[in-house]
């Protein structure tokens, strides 16, 4: 399986592009807050118990798509830069590893102007997505967004001027090219 | 179980005090308005809704429509966040869930039930039902839009078909609402004073 994991701050177009992504490549889409608002719905956001959930349910489903034999997930996520995500990211993409999934990370950014006023857009509202600069801002609060995953070498794309579908395409190509940058 | 020190604390706690959490499960053919009793059922408990399509559109996006793993799954994933609700004590749980009277969803039920109980938990069950004419208009409602829910009266049917989907649950007591002209917010009020929460 090719795992093709979207990681940057909210509003910068992780799903948008991952939907483009799947078009081109028939991948099915895993995006965050399938999961954010299935455990959201029941324990507070942020609390231990609902790190730790997300992070299994997150697992759990990748590796049930592994020994399924599907061909390929586009996954997206938020990357905090600390140690305990680094070390779980770490020990995920290893467990993945040893079920034959190939792991390409995609570090999809663009500049803050941008990424404000692309927050505020409709299309956000139909999961429970962060829609004001306020929110993004106390809820990352001491957190590089716009940093790449320390780990593993990631594709790296600056979307403020490339639509979705050109990023997808170029995403395509690269992973195409069956390279994994782990 | 074996007898060990928790379980002795538990059960004195269910005693005493009641039960950690309570779940209720509220089921009933699609459309009907599960989950909007549920959210008015929320505002007078406080309680959680983990409404079925938070699971089920969570493993549908890589197990679509018939891939063998998505009941396994799904079932799964529910009976894992209910039983984490016990055990760290959420108050209670709304639970929607839509019943078809077949072997695999007796087979849920009995082992929801048992994972919460043994948490400490306690569960009771409550359907809701309307007149078919009545589920046909529900079932186009514009809210339905938000999740993958069923909008089509095609497929409805379909699934009306192939399931007994009025049907209460087999094995346990359920509390009945006919809710074709009963507002949600009373299908609510009638659920808090049914079984006292």
């Amino acid at each position: 399986m090719k795992l093709i994991a979207i990681y940057g701050p909210p509003g910068v177009g992780k799903l948008t592009v991952a939907k483009e992504l799947a078009k081109i490549t028939g991948y099915k889409v895993l995006h965050n807050h399938l999961t954010v608002d299935l455990v959201g719905s029941v324990f507070e956001h942020g609390s231990s118990i609902y790190k730790k959930l997300i992070r299994r349910y997150r697992t759990d489903l990748l590796e049930e798509a592994a020994k399924a034999g599907i061909e390929g997930v586009i996954f997206t996520f938020i990357y905090r830069d600390d140690k305990e995500t680094n070390d779980v990211l770490n020990g995920t993409e290893a467990r993945l590893r040893k079920l034959g999934v190939k792991t390409f990370f995609v570090h999809l950014y663009c500049d803050k102007g941008t990424l404000y006023k692309r927050l505020v857009r409709k299309s956000r509202r139909k999961f429970d997505k962060i829609i004001d600069v306020r929110a993004l801002e106390k809820t990352y609060e001491g957190y590089d967004l716009f940093a790449p995953l320390p780990f593993a070498k990631s594709i790296e794309i600056d979307n403020t001027d490339l639509s979705p579908d050109k990023v997808a395409a170029k995403i395509a190509r690269i992973c195409h090219s069956g390279h994994a940058m782990s | 179980m074996p007898l060990r020190a928790c379980n002795v604390v538990d059960a004195m706690h269910k005693a005493i005090i009641g039960p950690y959490t309570k779940l209720v499960v509220l089921y009933g053919p699609p459309g009907v308005g599960k989950l909007t009793v549920a959210k008015e059922l929320a505002k007078i408990t406080g309680y959680k809704v983990l409404h079925n399509h938070l699971t089920l559109d969570f493993v549908t996006s890589i197990f679509g429509f018939g891939a063998k793993e998505r009941c396994r799954l799904v079932d799964k994933y529910r009976i894992d966040i209910v039983r984490e609700a016990v055990r760290n004590r959420i108050p209670g749980l709304i639970m929607t869930f839509v019943y078809g009277n077949t072997k695999g969803d007796d087979g849920f039920i009995k082992r929801a039930a048992k994972a919460v109980e043994e948490e400490g938990g306690s569960v009771s069950f409550c359907q809701l039902y309307c007149s078919r004419k009545a589920l046909e208009s529900r079932a186009k409602g514009v809210s339905r839009k938000r999740y993958k829910k069923i909008m089509s009266i095609k497929k409805l049917d379909a699934l009306l078909s192939g399931y007994d989907l009025f049907s209460p649950i087999k094995s346990v007591e359920s509390y009945r609402i006919d809710n074709t002209d009963v507002k949600s917010i009373d299908a609510a009020k009638a659920i808090s004073e049914h079984f006292d929460l």
